[in-house]
């Protein structure tokens, strides 16, 4: 048998390349390359020659790096939208993500535990769910999930997903539980995505938005690229292969990008081990976190005595993650202005709305008392709804609501801003972001 | 309103002249149902022999009323393995199959009473159990392995799988594997001489994993995780080239068109192993001096000059 050992070893060789027959598989399983890539900076490079690159793509990018990092440490998850006009990027930036063997890409899914094979003590589970461990979900296109006939079960399965713990019991009685969770999604879409997580039991996600509204200058110069890349490529002739739907300046980018998240990924624990976070950035990161749970708190369909916002401890459990992350993702050892001033976006991003926008036409107005009527004119909207909101924002105390007798004559009541709202909104934008900018 | 007629019992072959597909991984292993009633196909019990012993036509599940076993198809030949487990004469087999009889033992190879058969067991990658079985049996005066019908094939020897060892070599078959294993556990390798070893956790084995594959063309991507950031080593067999019949060209033999196509899977997903080599008979991939399947357990035999 020594011999035969012998023999065997001796003829143990390398497999030579010209066995390796990898084809180009039109549909599903074609993957794109990732290159390796370390650095944030070299990404961003790559896609200014690909894209139009705006800073609020800068920030988007940034943020769904920040959530794909978060994965596997210890805390309340990372959830992002990213909402944008049609045509704005954002699902060129999903796709580049999707690359990584760290990120699953769905474009659509009846639920997270569809897919379940029926046993009960078989170890095989076809679920969604048992796909995604451990990995960063991205839906490049989020409103189709809003077209789905059974959103409100997405949804519920998704918020105890986000708990990280999720059971179903079938009706064979059969069930399954799955405990400590790690999986981030990434919602790509429209302003209708707001719609989503607006439910009665808390949000999960932070928002971020690409781009409000459109620019026309912008536009004008995005549509001649445009043109001059749609008239180039049509000499081209496509393989079928994903790498060949891609402009080189593109596909380059992408692979960079997925390359920064396998790098990411791979080297998070030792990554954050080093980010230092000072108490000033933390104390803003409260603030914020307060700030947004007034802004996103919402009147109650159902009931109608309550009016109560939400407590804020998970929204300053996100953001503190979310100022790590990005410190992580932008390369640096200590969270700075720069760093601060992309949480800050995303917190604004988050409080986007008409209490907002309530907040800001009261405030604007040298902080003094507004009526009704004025603050219908200034924001718009339905009349109905914004006085619900506006007795709403004044139950939870983020108005006050008097009226004032004037030469005897009781005058149109009005709306001011509490003080503390004041004092808060004063602490959270200074130095307020614009564009992905401190102004 | 009349009553509804309660379908009438009728045996397995009365009714549609052929074994349902839900009941053939069953029928394999030696049950034999005696009567179909309604949507329940019965027979006695392999464990207390009660005509207790419940198959669900629909879902294939198994329940024995008396004593109380019950399940799905893979826990049905789980349990089997596990009450037939060491049965056997395996100093028949280690003759029959030049394989050490603790070697057959540890590759999990057992006797099944019910068919009078060697019944070899296949690993899934998830929790490394059993969830398929080989039946070792004469088909066209040849012996074969069978797989259990209706189920995957699986892999061999994935129980004795360690993460941590960075070697893993891929057999042609479980015969093969189990005699490369056996080789491997007597044997140090040491600054490349080869001798004899006592001392198992001296031996090559303390520092490579030995698995093995249904056949050369039998491979699947749910097992590509295993081979992650390995070494891993292909061991098919020294296949000629055939003529094809019909078309008159020549194809590759099959050990060699399985090394191409399992390292060109291994290559093309994310699953990449850190090297990919292969047992290389000769130039284009086969040595035309030895026999047409000649494999790895005929030259640990000594059968190859």
């Amino acid at each position: 048998m020594t011999n035969g050992i012998k023999y065997i070893l001796d003829r143990i060789c390398e497999v030579p390349p010209e066995f390796i027959k990898i084809n180009n598989v039109q549909g599903g399983t074609d993957r794109v390359e990732c290159k390796k890539c370390q650095s944030y900076k070299e990404t961003i490079k790559a896609w200014r020659k690909a894209l139009r690159w705006t800073d609020g793509l800068d920030v988007a990018l940034s943020v769904m790096l920040s959530s794909i990092v978060s994965v596997k440490s210890v805390g309340d998850q990372l959830w992002v939208k990213i909402m944008g006009p049609a045509s704005c990027g954002k699902s060129s930036l999903a796709e580049a993500i999707s690359i990584s063997k760290y990120v699953v890409a769905k474009s659509s899914f009846t639920g997270f535990h569809s897919g379940y094979r029926e046993t009960n003590d078989e170890d095989e589970d076809n679920s969604l769910l048992s796909k995604l461990r451990d990995t960063t979900l991205v839906t490049k296109d989020g409103d189709t999930i809003l077209q789905q006939p059974n959103l409100n079960q997405i949804l519920s399965e998704a918020r105890d997903i986000y708990d990280r713990v999720s059971r179903v019991t079938f009706k064979n009685k059969a069930g399954r539980d799955h405990h400590g969770l790690n999986l981030t999604w990434i919602l790509c879409g429209t302003a209708s995505l707001r719609y989503l997580d607006s439910s009665e039991l808390g949000a999960r996600f932070l928002d971020c938005v690409v781009m409000e509204g459109i620019d026309d200058e912008m536009e004008d110069e995005v549509l001649w690229m445009h043109a001059n890349k749609t008239e180039r490529n049509m000499r081209l002739i496509s393989d079928g292969t994903m790498v060949s739907q891609y402009s080189p300046e593109e596909l380059h980018a992408m692979q960079l990008t997925g390359g920064y998240v396998d790098f990411l990924r791979e080297n998070a624990g030792e990554l954050f081990d080093s980010v230092l976070m000072s108490e000033k950035y933390l104390k803003m990161c409260t603030r914020l976190g307060k700030f947004v749970a007034f802004m996103r708190a919402r009147p109650s369909k159902m009931q109608q005595e309550c009016a109560e916002r939400e407590f804020a401890a998970r929204l300053v459990g996100q953001l503190v993650r979310l100022t790590k992350c990005l410190t992580v993702v932008l390369n640096k050892h200590e969270v700075d202005d720069e760093v601060m001033a992309r949480v800050k976006k995303v917190a604004f991003d988050t409080a986007r709305g008409t209490s907002l926008n309530i907040l800001r036409e009261i405030y604007n107005n040298d902080k003094q008392e507004v009526s009704t009527q004025a603050i219908l004119i200034g924001i718009g909207g339905e009349e109905k709804k914004v006085r619900a909101l506006l007795r709403f924002m004044r139950d939870v105390g983020i108005l006050s609501f008097y009226s004032v007798k004037s030469r005897g004559v009781v005058q149109k009541p009005k709306y001011r801003i509490t003080d503390k709202l004041v004092t808060l909104y004063e602490q959270v934008t200074s130095g307020e972001l614009v564009n992905g900018h401190t102004s | 309103m009349p009553k509804p007629v309660k379908k009438a019992s009728s045996t397995l072959r009365e009714e549609r002249n052929e074994i349902r597909d839900i009941l053939k991984p069953y029928v394999a292993h030696g049950i034999e149902f005696s009567s179909v009633d309604g949507d329940e196909a019965v027979a006695n019990c392999p464990w207390c022999d009660k005509r207790k012993f419940y198959v669900n036509t629909e879902s294939g599940k198994w329940k024995c009323f008396i004593c109380g076993k019950g399940g799905n198809i893979i826990l049905f030949l789980r349990a089997l393995a596990d009450t037939f487990e060491g049965m056997g004469d395996y100093e028949a087999l280690a003759t029959s199959r030049s394989i050490e009889p603790d070697i057959l033992k540890k590759w999990g190879i057992f006797w099944s009473p019910l068919i009078d058969k060697w019944l070899v067991p296949g690993y899934t990658t998830k929790g490394k159990q059993i969830s398929q079985l080989y039946r070792y049996m004469t088909i066209n005066n040849k012996l074969k392995l069978l797989p259990t019908p209706t189920l995957d094939h699986q892999l061999f020897g994935l129980h004795l799988y360690d993460e941590e060892k960075e070697v893993v070599y891929l057999n042609e078959g479980p015969w093969d594997g189990a005699k490369w294993y056996e080789a491997l556990s007597s044997h140090n390798d040491t600054e490349g001489y080869i001798s004899k070893t006592e001392n198992i956790t001296q031996a090559i084995i303390s520092r490579v994993n030995v698995l093995a594959t249904p056949g050369a063309n039998v491979f699947f991507e749910r097992w590509l995780p295993l081979f992650k950031g390995k070494t891993v080593i292909l061991m098919f067999d020294n296949d000629h080239p055939i003529k094809n019949p019909k078309t008159g060209t020549t194809q590759e033999g099959a050990g060699i068109c399985g090394v191409k196509r399992i390292a060109t899977m291994m290559l093309s997903s994310s699953y990449k192993p850190k090297a990919i080599m292969y047992m290389n008979w000769g130039v284009a991939g086969y040595d035309p001096a030895l026999k047409s399947g000649t494999d790895i357990r005929d030259v640990l035999l000594g059968n190859v000059k």
